[in-house]
């Protein structure tokens, strides 16, 4: 379990760093707090026990995103399980530059925000959110901009 | 401010705000078994002899609890659907 992916990455460090990060991530793309938790551990368990492979991925955090997402998606799809919702500090609207931003990108389709969060919280490249979700790097693109179209005439409404 | 740079500061700005749960993720890691090579340095056991069973590892045991098992995050979270104890073993599951 501990053995070093081919970046000499042991597991134990890769999870040091990455499960909040990663759950932070995944809760605003599922808008599910709950969810997000028992999908990451879920995920996180999944990269453990094969972390001979996954540790010699470029990004194994992507690994851990994808299975994460894929798992949360069968839950709600085949187990019925319940929407939730976002679980914030306290006022934490103040600390948000624009939160009718945040609110519009809740309201992306879950594909769109998967892409979305991967692009411009994880801050992965086209290439990198394209491995991470098995998807072409023209569907990221794709994504990405009628995303950004969206959000874009969101803004201009308020205005 | 282009809407590349409005997400990523909004978004930084909102996972910063998510409450995490944190001691939530570590059960499910240590029931995959990794911790059990931690757990046997930390220990200086093998795993199997009774000191080593009896002890939570430090990140999961809570002050006080008289079977140091019962007090651990993993116990209190997956309580209801644990099969196995915290060193991995099905038929050793802390009842109290």
């Amino acid at each position: 379990m501990s053995e070093a992916g081919h970046l000499g990455v042991s597991f134990e460090t890769f999870y040091g760093v990455n499960p909040v990060r990663i759950f932070r991530a995944i809760a605003l793309v599922l808008g599910n707090s709950d969810l997000a938790l028992d999908a990451t551990e879920e995920a996180m368990t999944r990269a453990a026990e094969r972390w001979h492979d996954v540790g010699r991925y470029d990004n194994p955090s992507g690994w851990v995103y994808r299975v994460a997402l894929n798992w949360a998606r069968t839950q709600l799809r085949r187990f019925a399980r319940e929407r939730g919702a976002l679980e914030f500090e306290p006022g934490y609207e103040e600390s948000l530059p624009d939160p009718d931003l945040i609110d519009a990108v809740l309201g992306l389709p879950t594909d769109y925000r998967a892409v979305i969060v991967a692009r411009f919280l994880l801050d992965w490249s086209v290439e990198d959110t394209a491995r991470a979700l098995e998807i072409p790097e023209g569907t990221v693109k794709t994504r990405t901009h009628r995303a950004l179209k969206r959000l874009r005439k969101v803004i201009e409404e308020r205005r | 401010m282009s809407i590349e740079q409005q997400l990523r500061d909004n978004l930084s700005a909102a996972a910063e705000a998510l409450i995490v749960p944190e001691p939530k993720l570590t059960p499910k890691i240590a029931r995959a078994g990794w911790w059990r090579s931690w757990s046997r340095h930390r220990h200086g056991g093998s795993g199997s002899g009774a000191g080593a069973r009896d002890t939570c590892p430090p990140s999961l045991a809570r002050p006080g609890c008289p079977h140091r098992l019962s007090g651990c995050h993993w116990f209190d979270r997956r309580r209801s659907n644990l099969t196995t104890n915290h060193h991995g073993d099905v038929d050793d599951v802390c009842k109290t």
